[in-house]
């Protein structure tokens, strides 16, 4: 402990230690900061076909440069319903959110004589969760999925803040590496700018429901592409798929560099 | 004031094919929401070798024009073609010669080496650090979006026609999905004998 | 004039001071390490270089050449260390043509220093300088602001602590060649796995008081699984509106010669562009 070193005509009170700049480099005041959000890395990706949906997400959990788990699931199954949940962004907001939508579906079907809860009931209730939090968002991008009462597949994708789409989506993506998968999804999915090769630029490629096979098979691709130009993106793939006949669950490997 | 790079917008992308290359790029100019000019090409020829450039459209004229100079002064001096490795170093030195005050470009050059007829892709940072791929390079505001797309649709050794596919399926839908790049492509399908160019068909938004 | 060409420093400055950000250069995330063993010293470095979050080169090469048995690793931002490398790679062979001797590992690492103490740490170069001169087996790693420390065993780049981690559980005095190489092998594959910014395959390269040996590519433990389908569009796929065919043999079929004595303006203009 010792005094400051040469200030002998100084008539400031003498600190026992030195006194930490009040100033930043700028001339700002210093202020001490919390910063209640850290982004865990991560993508998720959901598409609907006829009679199924698909949630995929992979398995790596990150914090900066380094990984805090490689197999962390993103994609929830909601009670024992035909619901399935992804969340990515926070990873703590993100767990948060899946266990408030769990004990909603759960507590639904106690409410209302075992009734399950609907896709699009679902759905509207994620979306006053997520709002309810408006003025401290839930850091989380979600992506809800089910059979409605047709038995056909619907997807509903949120932002942080809970805005949604009523009639739902065939597809969406979220997370580190969305801007990498969205327009490859665009283009086997919807087939966007596919135009008919007979037809010298005239006819668009009509756009058709895919069988099942095939939708796994482009959301493999997708992910082993994002894993190789993605650092955030790896370790592990979950993949669950709802069709009439239950809900699925498959886990592959990913790259782990 | 923003990021120097995407005030104007822009994509180029490169892929090997069998024994041919191709490069593509968008042609819009825009100042951040307003689009000033959808025919900005910005893929640029120096002999056999094809310099793409994105970034700010200002740098990529004056960068444009630097090679044209300093690719003509080689060929007054070596009394030849330049190749497309050699050119690439070229980037590179001059590029970081302005390492303390960079130009705000991101090239990109496509060519195959007239001697060896091996297809040749690079890219580089814009102090000219030099990525070699032997796959595809990408560069502009949608790079994401191409990165996501070349990775999924390239496969190696694709004919020419088919290379004119798959470079085209990736530049428009990866355009598609960035607010400051499209407004039609120009794609340059290169084999040893001939270059086809080709004016996309795209999005008007 | 050879040398940095400051020019577009002041109109960069100036947009800057207006809130521009300044842009981000190819940065090679990495995980370098070096090794003395018993009769040399082993470099390896991973070969991954990033752009922020996105992988900008699964392949690149992070072992530089300086002089035949002097070679380099380098991390931090990738044209720096490239050209960093290059230059003073030309000095000391230029130093070595003039004093008739090998090159030292010593005036390699001095040349560096200076060069990145006088640029104050703006070149952002962070090596692992390894080599075998007539003096000795020699490792140094050199910051980029001008530090430099000598050491039997080193690691660098952001995952430099999970590559120390392997090397400080078992590094020993007196390895053999084959054992080093493991060593440093999986220093690097502890950055390759436990570090995002660092990735795909290993590069070694091995010096000794005859030669040094670069094994590229050494290890793949990152290859990519063939994809699920093929994505080859069926051809006519995309519309285009317009299209030029422009044949080689076109551009250079006509040759005309003009007798340059009759027309005095003609001899002065020359077409340059093609």
């Amino acid at each position: 402990m010792s005094l400051s070193s040469v200030e002998p005509l100084s008539f400031d009170p003498a600190y026992s230690f030195e006194a930490s700049q009040s100033r930043d480099h700028s001339g700002a005041p210093r202020q001490h900061s919390f910063n209640p959000y850290t982004d865990n890395g991560g993508t998720i990706l959901g598409i609907t076909g006829d009679d199924f949906v698909v949630l995929a997400g992979d398995t790596r959990h990150t914090a900066g440069y380094n990984i805090n788990s490689r197999t962390e699931r993103k994609v929830y199954r909601l009670g024992d319903n035909n619901l399935i949940l992804a969340t990515v962004g926070f990873g703590a907001d993100s767990k948060d959110v899946a266990e408030t939508m769990t004990r909603a579906v759960n507590d639904f079907k106690f409410n209302h004589n075992l009734k399950n809860m609907t896709v699009n009931a679902a759905a509207q209730y994620l979306f006053t969760v997520l709002y309810g939090n408006r003025f401290f968002p839930k850091y989380t991008h979600c992506i809800l999925a089910g059979l409605d009462k047709d038995g056909k597949g619907r997807l509903y994708s949120y932002d942080s803040v809970g805005s949604y789409s009523k009639e739902g989506e065939r597809r969406a993506a979220a997370g580190a590496a969305s801007s990498l998968i969205v327009p490859f999804l665009d283009n086997q999915v919807e087939f966007k700018n596919q135009y008919l090769p007979a037809s010298n630029g005239t006819q668009e490629r009509p756009v058709e429901d895919l069988p099942k096979e095939t939708v796994i098979k482009l959301v493999k691709d997708a992910f082993t592409s994002a894993t190789e130009r993605h650092i955030e993106v790896g370790d592990g793939l979950q993949i669950i798929t709802v069709t009439k006949d239950g809900v699925f669950e498959e886990m592959t490997e990913l790259k782990k560099d | 004031m923003s990021n120097p790079f995407s005030i104007n917008g822009g994509a180029v992308v490169a892929m090997v094919g069998k024994d041919c290359v191709a490069i593509a790029c968008d042609l819009r100019l825009g100042m951040q929401a307003l689009t000033v000019s959808n025919d900005f090409p910005k893929i640029f020829n120096y002999g056999d070798v094809y310099l793409g450039l994105t970034g700010l459209a200002t740098d990529v004229t004056t960068v444009s024009e630097m090679f044209r100079y300093k690719v003509n002064m080689y060929r007054l001096r070596e009394e030849r073609d330049i190749e497309p490795e050699t050119m690439a170093n070229l980037v590179s030195s001059s590029l970081y010669e302005k390492r303390f005050g960079p130009y705000f470009v991101s090239p990109v050059i496509a060519g195959i080496n007239p001697h060896s007829q091996k297809p040749f892709v690079c890219g580089f940072d814009s102090i000219g650090c030099i990525d070699f791929a032997k796959d595809f390079i990408v560069s502009g505001t949608a790079s994401d979006q191409l990165f996501g797309t070349c990775e999924s649709l390239w496969e190696p050794d694709m004919e020419p026609e088919d290379l004119f596919e798959t470079i085209s399926q990736a530049m428009l839908n990866s355009v598609d999905r960035d607010a400051l790049s499209g407004w039609g492509a120009h794609v340059y399908v290169i084999t040893k004998d001939k270059v086809v160019k080709r004016l996309l068909k795209g999005r008007q938004d | 004039m050879p040398g940095f060409d400051f020019s577009n420093h002041t109109r960069n400055a100036a947009l800057h001071a207006r809130g521009m950000p300044l842009p981000k250069a190819t940065s090679t995330g990495t995980t370098i390490v070096g090794c003395i063993y018993d009769g040399g010293v082993v470099i390896a470095a991973d070969t991954r270089a990033t752009s922020g979050p996105i992988v900008a080169d699964k392949n690149c090469e992070k072992l530089h050449y300086i002089a035949p048995q002097i070679w380099c690793a380098g991390a931090g931002t990738a044209a720096d260390t490239e050209f960093t490398t290059s230059l003073i790679s030309s000095s000391l062979e230029l130093h070595s043509l003039s004093t008739g001797r090998k090159p030292r590992v010593v005036t390699c690492m001095t040349l560096l220093k200076q060069h990145l103490f006088r640029h104050q740490g703006h070149i952002g170069a962070y090596l692992v300088v390894a080599g075998v001169d007539p003096t000795g087996v020699h490792l140094f790693t050199v910051h980029a602001h001008g530090s430099t420390d000598k050491l039997p065993y080193v690691t660098m780049g952001s995952g430099s602590l999970a590559a120390m981690a392997i090397f400080e559980t078992m590094w020993k005095k007196n390895l053999t060649r084959e054992e080093a190489i493991e060593l440093c092998s999986q220093a690097i594959q502890a950055g390759i796995f436990n570090d995002l910014g660092s990735g795909s395959n290993v590069d070694v390269c091995v010096i000794t008081e005859e030669k040094a040996t670069l094994m590229r590519n050494y290890l793949t433990p990152n290859e990519r699984m063939p994809k699920e389908q093929s994505y080859k569009f069926a051809r006519g796929t995309t519309a285009y509106l317009k299209e030029v065919v422009i044949e080689k043999k076109d551009l250079k079929k006509y040759v005309t010669i003009v007798d340059l004595a009759a027309s005095g303006a003609a001899a002065d203009s020359m077409e340059i562009d093609a």
